[in-house]
């Protein structure tokens, strides 16, 4: 379940005694959502779109950014793609499979992947077009005439206003992480066994969210990894014609 | 106890329960011996117990004055002085929306909110943040904010705009009435009591001397 940061505000503020004030909410806000990126953890990243202008062959990802997963220019659509029919030599099925198309531009994240590509000999460099993410900005091919790209790419689990969306899970460490900063900052106001058993707190919890969330990935993606396995070893030969 | 029957405690204590037109209790210089008691009462409180209790804070509702606005971004409005409690605390206690759901976040000086600005999550704007100075406050949201509430521990509770001195409990519990009577005896007005004045208009330090009314 998803909670509000607030209600880690709170408990944090229950844990400090600092319920009869709102002077220290802002900087409490400020360290649970600290706490909340440091956790690392893998649903920490979910997979966003957005729709984003093209300025000067540049586009400008959103802050919370993190890795790029693909990209397509509006209002192109595959169209008059051909189609190849393969048999397979084994049982003599066949299947269809688009390619060759016009359409079909090939994207690539490094020039020299691509320069790379060229040398192998397969001539594929002509439909290849390079770009590259830097600062922030997504910088596209100099032939570039659209003026918006659509993006999805993978970034933090955030609200609208940037700050990081929180698991119920995650309370007790974050409330820990928070009073543990404050305590240290304020230190004259709490005493050190206090101080050093948040910090305790925020450590232990902090791993077993960690250990948490590799397993219940492990669990999700378990059925893919499977149809993978299975697709590998029982059917090979469909498999690579899908990839080809 | 109205603030009336607190200071005539307190006038009686000092005198021994006979009414009395000295000047040395005053009721100005009474009031600010009770709140200067109270506020004292109220940090070793604080010190011990780590909360300050609900009796010692009073609802407030600023007005919006138009005449006060001197700027369209922010609302400006009076405040009465707080009472500091330590670096982390002070007597700004509940500051937000009238129905209470919401939260203002308080910040007590000009620097540290110009700090906040520069800050993605702490800025203004997200959040109302009130900025407390001396005798005013500063509303900065979004949007101008005209009506709010707040639970505050004053540094007179006199000043807070919806006390009504006759009728209104002044701010502090029963167990701190005698604490409160021990502190301004003991330190203020034995002091005062015990003091000779030199009550004769003739430019030389008389007070040794006993006082002799002219015939």
């Amino acid at each position: 379940m998803k909670i509000n940061i607030d209600q880690v505000i709170t408990r944090t503020k229950f844990r400090l005694k600092l319920t009869n004030s709102t002077l220290a909410n802002a900087y409490l806000e400020k360290l649970i959502d600290e706490g909340a990126r440091h956790l690392d953890k893998i649903d920490n990243y979910i997979v966003n779109c957005a729709e984003l202008d093209i300025d000067c062959i540049e586009a400008k990802l959103p802050d919370h950014y993190d890795e790029l997963l693909c990209f397509k220019f509006p209002g192109t659509s595959c169209v008059g793609c051909c189609e190849t029919v393969i048999t397979n030599p084994a049982d003599g099925t066949t299947a269809t499979i688009p390619s060759g198309c016009g359409c079909r531009r090939i994207f690539v994240a490094n020039r020299q992947l691509l320069t790379n590509f060229c040398d192998t000999g397969v001539n594929a460099c002509w439909w290849g077009n390079t770009f590259e993410v830097q600062n922030g900005m997504l910088l596209l091919p100099t032939s570039t005439t659209a003026t918006t790209i659509k993006v999805w790419y993978k970034g933090a689990n955030v609200d609208d206003d940037g700050i990081m969306v929180l698991d119920e899970d995650s309370e007790r460490a974050l409330s820990a992480y928070a009073a543990f900063q404050f305590a240290v900052d304020n230190f004259k106001k709490y005493d050190r066994y206090q101080i050093e058993s948040w910090k305790r707190e925020w450590v232990a919890q902090k791993n077993w969210l960690k250990g948490s969330a590799v397993k219940k990935d492990h669990q999700l993606h378990l059925p893919a990894v499977a149809a993978i396995a299975n697709a590998i070893f029982l059917d090979p030969w469909l498999t690579a014609d899908r990839n080809m | 106890m109205t603030f009336p029957e607190l200071r005539q405690r307190i006038i009686s204590g000092a005198v021994g329960g006979s009414m009395s037109a000295d000047v040395r209790f005053d009721f100005g210089y009474i009031d600010s011996l009770i709140n200067s008691a109270r506020a004292t009462l109220i940090k070793e409180l604080f010190k011990e117990i780590g909360v300050v209790p609900p009796v010692y804070y009073q609802p407030y509702f600023p007005d919006y004055v138009e005449d006060m606005q001197d700027s369209a971004n922010y609302s400006t409005f009076y405040m009465p002085d707080l009472i500091p409690l330590d670096g982390t605390s002070d007597g700004g206690g509940f500051v937000g929306s009238i129905t209470c759901h919401q939260q203002f976040n308080q910040v007590n000086n000009r620097s540290e909110f110009a700090d906040m600005q520069r800050d993605r999550i702490m800025k203004a704007g997200r959040r109302a943040v009130v900025l407390i100075t001396k005798g005013r406050m500063e509303v900065h949201y979004k949007n101008k904010i005209k009506e709010f509430r707040m639970e505050i521990i004053a540094a007179d509770p006199l000043e807070v705009p919806s006390f009504n001195l006759n009728y209104d409990e002044y701010p502090i519990d029963a167990n701190s009435l005698s604490r409160l009577d021990d502190f301004i005896m003991k330190i203020h007005l034995d002091r005062a009591q015990n003091a000779v004045s030199d009550r004769i208009a003739n430019n030389r330090d008389d007070s040794s001397r006993p006082f002799k009314p002219q015939q």
